[in-house]
């Protein structure tokens, strides 16, 4: 068993939400993707989305560079 | 002005801390916290997340009223009716506070704001539903940056959710214990193999937590550009030689990923000993227990009280024979299964609150000094306590001698309604069968001789073909 007590938990949080970075952000932007592609589809436009997501391939933040770039 | 009394519950919070005036609770905001607060207001994230019940209101105070010169504002939020923790709570409840900060996180988001904690301590259940209770816990979002309290909403919600949904609910009791949060190796340790391989738990609780032990050493991470930080602190910008930037939409699909996780955990009460107690048990007869509700009934409206506590309220019956008359109950239960019953059934309602309280061994004072998290007395006391079919299960099955019993509830309640169970009960005599020595005392002289010490007896009423009697109490000065 490692005891943790000493360790300084979130700097190891910190780096984690880095490394999942690219995955997490995929995922967001899969989902926005798809949510296009049905909407398209089935002509609800952007009627049904939420105003928090952004379209495929824009980000809500207007500085963003992409998920964990350097 | 009377004195300013700081609550020490309050004391970690940098940005300011509550304080009790004139038997008034208030928020005093810092100087060095303005701005994060007036943005709180000025996006519309304040009027976003009360419209929603995300965020319990306040309202602006006299300035005069600060308790140190060094205050920018003091706000008077809306009063709660008692204060909850988490490890008094059931999974339902646990569940619901988990999903209300991560719908305020993703709100705040939305206004350019987040959570710069997500302590479950900052959730409390009010009107019959959980509120985040921390209007400083907001922050302008800091571009490029991860979510700092990301740890600790694994910590405080995340890992006892997902040890009670997989391996037993009653290990929501280890918060007692971890005051900071369940450390993620050890939730990760106790989780079956079924549990820890869905895909949430598995990134933000097992992987989250081998990373924490692999890169939380300080030296581990200046090297990879996030730096070491103070307690729930983010990454220090100057100190990352190859500055890596957290996208809005890794942001976002972090909060959804772990809105999914806690989403997908579930627990369903199994039928228990005490759920279904009164179906099933024949200690009452249909009579004697309509006759039970008639008198506490009477006794709740002879008495008047604005807060009633039912100690061993088991499915709450009893305790709706007050709340539905508009006053503040606590339904206290120490099965996880029955106080789970009773909140899906009583969600949303304002004046119901089951919790999950052992009255042999209540919620002790814990945390810094013992004082940071109130004893359960300290929360009180009810006008109205009821101990009902309680008596005997403290004094025969947990040895509590009855004038102790009755100094306790002399603690809790102003008044009580407490049943007397006699010894030729069917319950009594199955319970003396299994024990060793005679429990002489346990008889209605030694019951009442405790009980006047404490209190006054105001009324007594007999439950017809049960032996029991039900007993008004009030307190002795």
């Amino acid at each position: 068993m490692r005891l943790l007590a000493y360790i300084d938990l979130p700097s190891g949080s910190a780096i984690f939400q880095f490394l999942i970075a690219g995955l997490l952000g995929v995922s967001v932007a899969f989902r926005s993707f798809w949510r296009w592609i049905w909407d398209a589809l089935t002509g609800r436009g952007r009627r049904g989305a939420s105003a928090d997501e952004p379209k495929p391939g824009e980000s809500a933040d207007p500085t963003d560079r992409g998920a964990g770039k350097g | 002005l009377s004195d300013a009394r700081v609550v020490p519950g309050s004391f970690r919070d940098p940005a300011g801390f509550v304080f009790e005036r004139d038997g008034k609770l208030y928020r005093q905001v810092d100087r060095g916290f303005g701005d994060a607060f007036d943005r709180l207001t000025t996006t519309g994230l304040y009027d976003a997340l009360t419209s929603e019940g995300l965020l319990l209101p306040h309202r602006e105070a006299p300035p005069e009223l600060a308790a140190t010169g060094d205050a920018y504002r003091v706000i008077e939020p809306e009063r709660l009716a008692f204060v909850s923790y988490p490890y008094e709570w059931c999974f339902g409840q646990w569940k619901d506070a988990a999903l209300v900060t991560l719908r305020a996180q993703a709100r705040a988001m939305g206004h350019g704001m987040t959570l710069r904690d997500a302590s479950a301590f900052n959730v409390q259940l009010h009107r019959g539903r959980p509120v985040l209770i921390d209007s400083l816990s907001f922050e302008p979002l800091r571009e490029g940056e991860p979510w700092r309290a990301y740890a600790q909403f694994c910590q405080h919600f995340l890992a006892p959710l997902a040890i009670m949904s997989g391996r037993d609910v009653r290990l929501g009791q280890l918060f007692r214990a971890h005051v900071d949060g369940i450390p993620l190796d050890l939730a990760a340790s106790l989780l079956p193999r079924r549990t820890k391989v869905r895909p949430g738990v598995w990134l933000h609780l097992v992987a989250h937590g081998r990373s924490q032990a692999r890169h939380g050493a300080a030296g581990g991470t200046e090297a990879r550009g996030a730096p070491p930080n103070g307690a729930g602190g983010p990454p220090r910008e100057d100190a990352a030689p190859r500055r890596r930037r957290f996208s809005m939409n890794a942001f976002r699909g972090l909060v959804q990923s772990l809105e999914r996780a806690v989403a997908g955990l579930s627990w369903d009460p199994p039928r228990s000993v005490w759920s279904g107690y009164y179906g099933d048990c024949h200690t009452y007869g249909e009579e004697a227990l309509r006759r039970k509700e008639e008198v506490v009934a009477g006794f709740v409206e002879a008495t008047g009280p604005r807060s009633v506590w039912d100690l061993g309220a088991n499915t709450g019956r009893f305790s709706r024979l007050a709340s539905d008359r508009g006053i503040f109950t606590l339904a206290l239960d120490s099965d996880p299964a029955v106080v789970e019953r009773t909140y899906r059934e009583a969600r949303g309602d304002p004046h119901l609150l089951p919790l999950l309280v052992d009255v042999a061994n209540p919620s002790p004072g814990i945390g810094w000094a013992n004082r940071e998290r109130m004893t359960l007395a300290e929360r009180g006391p009810a006008d109205l306590v009821l101990a009902l079919a309680l008596v005997h299960h403290l004094a025969i099955r947990n040895d509590v001698p009855l004038d102790r019993l009755a100094g306790y509830l002399a603690r809790l309640g102003e008044r009580a309604v407490v049943e007397w169970v006699p010894r030729d009960d069917s319950q009594v005599r199955q319970m003396l069968s299994t024990r060793d020595h005679a429990f002489d005392r346990y008889t209605e002289e030694g019951f009442l001789e405790a009980f006047a010490r404490r209190f006054e007896i105001l009324g007594r009423e007999p439950l017809p073909g049960s032996g029991r009697e039900l007993f008004l109490m009030r307190r002795r000065p």
